[in-house]
């Protein structure tokens, strides 16, 4: 009964947001309560212990479960706020400007409660549905396009807003087959495991086969190249207030569950699988590589960040392609930071191009000299995802390249990943350059005071102070959320401890009449490499 | 072999084909509603009321959403291929199915796995016809179904709580396809439209 207030504060909350999105702020101010809600019960809510069934499933509350919870309402919560304090665009906004709009406070609600129920079960197999379900989630940010259903006959004007409307909804509608095909795919695969198991002893086929089919699943939904060409397209094409839940939190929550399933289902059967655990681990360096590559030499802000969280996604797939279960902890450990340094990343982009008009890295030279908030967040980005050494996010991604890759590829994939670096070093170094006349003409990040009037309302006085402050408030909120990351990067609020927890295991049956067969992950031995988070 | 379990997989197998090949938005809900109010059916033992009110429940709740959504607009993506084929390839998936479970040691009847298999073959082939968004939508709706199918063939009669989740995951994919189905303009909600519209644009009311 643990996880029920929880899951209903979450689930109603957004529903309700949702349903009231059109009526003035109402929508966003339920958003904001319930994520402060859903944060607090998160921090605040105890383990149920051994024992504990909801609906004829068994389930517990770990302290990974509620870090995961906790920092995903915070994030949730910053971005919601984002959302109403963004600058305007400025009167030569780009044709898509129209995608920033949804609130993305139901989208994070609803997200948090499927996340609840997945990271809840017990039972991996049953766990995938919810951490499907929460991608789905996404859908209520994305807006209904604007299509007109009049095929033909139409102005031009009218005919390029329905070919929009219809190349959205072609992506995003991609976007769902791509988790119902995941879902399956994973579902079957560890089904296939169950049933296995018993029968090919000394036949690692039918194992073989059915763990590429979870990584590969994981790698769809993830984007690994090179299935990634649609999680590009959504990142940079979907709308704004979708892009967090759809690209990073959905894929986060479906990955922990699927790597439940490996724990689960393969690593007790002791089987080498070499050459399954190459490929996988060919792939992760190939996205690696190759994302890194794309983010370089990209001139798009929106199409650096798509490549960015492309690459840092590659590590995912390492987890899948270690022998054992040395990379429970540091795959855990990066499934977390993963989504809230990129939603930070996310927001940085989306608050520079609202703050200059233009998401042209040519035409953003000196950024960050106008707008130094902004670097802050942007370092603080690359402290949480790239980190330093000692800390917990550098620890976990060497530990993920250790234990799937012997020397010397170890080193080359280890240093592939440090382009990383300097993606952030480029954009950096252009903020410094002479400032654009484009970036000369944004607001600073100054605060700003509205004239005095003694006969205007409060509301109307905050209303102005808003206006005038958009540029910093939204800034700092960004900052905000890269502090959030960094400090999850850092292995700050327990994450250590918690990431290294090894899965709940189901409670014996007391009766033998329960219809349905469990499916029972072992616990997992704690990481004993010395750079491994568990041991640092 | 199970005749009522043959039944229920004709019905499931129908539903899905209606979903995917329909152009009609009231004819995609009903199929979308059986297909998948009627998936626990094929589980052996039948599971009990309260398990089949869940899936009755979130089945009707996929349907509603889709016809809320997708009613006086262009379902004009559908399957290339019309149904007889479509029920001709799923027929024989569902004995290549059966005939699986030869292989693969489970729990569930046979007749499941067919359907499952039948279902997978049904998404499959519509995807490779000229898909647009809802299109793609309604397919993923058909391969979740099939997916809860596969957990009966393997694993026998799912738990409450998973047949919920199994309601909720098609209910939010509904919800999410409807969504996916361009805003009606004012004067399309004043309902001028779908009369007027060409011959062949697709626009169904």
């Amino acid at each position: 009964m643990t996880l029920l207030p929880l899951i209903v504060a979450a689930l109603g909350g957004g529903l309700l947001a949702w349903a009231t999105r059109n009526a003035g702020r109402s929508g966003t101010v339920i958003a904001v309560l319930a994520l402060a809600a859903v944060g607090v019960l998160a921090a605040t809510l105890r383990d149920p212990g051994p024992g504990a069934v909801l609906a004829g499933e068994p389930v517990a509350f770990p302290a990974y479960a509620r870090l995961f919870l906790a920092a995903g309402a915070l994030a949730g919560l910053l971005v919601t706020l984002l959302a109403v304090a963004l600058p305007r665009w400025p009167d030569a906004a780009p044709p898509d400007a129209r995608r920033d709009a949804p609130d993305p406070g139901p989208a994070f609600l609803l997200f948090l409660g499927a996340a609840a129920l997945a990271l809840g079960i017990v039972s991996p197999v049953s766990a995938l549905l919810p951490a499907a379900a929460g991608g789905i989630a996404g859908f209520v940010a994305v807006g209904r396009p604007p299509g007109h259903s009049r095929p033909r006959g139409g102005r031009p004007d009218e005919a390029l807003a329905e070919a929009e409307a219809g190349v959205s909804s072609l992506r995003l509608g991609m976007e769902l087959f791509r988790i119902a095909v995941a879902l399956a795919v994973a579902i079957t695969a560890l089904e296939l495991l169950v049933g296995l198991a018993d029968v090919i002893a000394g036949e690692p086929f039918g194992v073989g086969v059915s763990f590429l089919a979870l990584a590969l699943a994981v790698a769809l939904r993830t984007g690994a190249i090179p299935l990634h060409g649609h999680a590009a397209r959504i990142i940079e094409g979907a709308t704004r207030g979708a892009v967090p839940v759809l690209a990073l939190w959905g894929p986060s929550l479906f990955a922990l569950a699927a790597l439940a399933g490996l724990e689960a289902g393969v690593l007790p059967l002791g089987l080498p699988l070499s050459l399954e655990r190459g490929v996988v681990a060919g792939l992760a360096a190939l996205t690696i590589l190759a994302g890194g590559i794309g983010a370089l030499a990209q001139d798009d802000v929106d199409h650096v960040v798509a490549y960015s969280i492309l690459q840092d996604a590659g590590f995912v797939l390492l987890a899948f392609a270690a022998p054992d279960s040395g990379a429970w902890g540091p795959a855990r450990t990066w499934l977390l930071v993963l989504p809230v340094a990129k939603t930070a990343l996310l927001a940085w982009a989306l608050v520079l191009g609202r703050t200059f008009g233009t998401r042209s890295l040519p035409e953003l030279r000196g950024w960050a000299r106008r707008a130094p908030l902004l670097a802050v967040a942007l370092a603080l980005v690359a402290l949480a995802t790239i980190g330093l050494p000692g800390l917990l996010s550098w620890a976990a991604r060497a530990a993920l390249v250790r234990g799937a890759f012997g020397e010397p590829l170890r080193t080359v994939v280890l240093a592939t990943s440090l382009t990383s670096a300097l993606i952030v070093a480029r954009l950096l170094i252009l903020g410094l350059y002479r400032p654009t006349p484009a970036v000369d003409g944004a607001p600073d990040e100054r605060l700003r005071r509205p004239k005095p009037d003694l006969r205007r309302r409060v509301g109307a006085t905050a209303r102005e102070a808003l206006d005038l402050n958009r540029a910093p408030v939204s800034a700092a909120l960004v900052v905000a959320l890269a502090m959030l990351a960094a400090g999850l990067g850092a292995g700050l609020f327990g994450l250590r401890a918690a990431a290294i927890e090894g899965p709940p295991v189901a409670p014996v049956p007391a009766s033998t009449t329960e219809p349905a067969p469990t499916f029972q992950p072992v616990p997992v031995e704690t990481p004993q490499d010395s750079d491994a988070p568990a041991a640092s | 072999m199970n005749l009522f379990l043959v039944a229920a997989g004709a019905v499931v197998v129908a539903g899905g084909i209606a979903c995917v090949t329909a152009r009609r938005a009231a004819v995609v809900a009903i199929g979308a509603a059986i297909l998948l109010g009627a998936t626990p059916l094929l589980a052996l033992p039948q599971p009990g009321l309260p398990v089949l009110a869940e899936r009755a429940v979130g089945a009707l709740l996929a349907g509603e959403l889709l016809w809320v959504g997708l009613r006086g607009r262009t379902v004009a993506g559908a399957s290339a291929l019309g149904w007889p084929p479509m029920a001709l390839l799923a027929a024989a998936a569902f004995g290549a199915g059966v005939g699986a479970q030869q292989l693969v040691p489970a729990t569930g009847p046979p007749e499941a796995l067919g359907v499952a298999l039948a279902l997978f073959t049904v998404a499959i082939v519509a995807v490779a016809g000229r898909s647009d968004g809802i299109h793609l939508g309604l397919s993923a709706l058909v391969l979740i179904a099939a997916t809860s199918v596969v957990r009966v063939a393997m694993s026998g009669p799912s738990s409450a709580l998973e047949t919920l989740l199994v309601s909720a995951v098609g209910a939010a994919a509904a919800a999410a396809v409807a969504l996916l189905a361009p805003r009606l303009e004012a004067d399309e909600a004043a309902g001028d439209v779908p009369t007027g519209a060409p011959p062949g644009s697709g626009v169904r009311p």
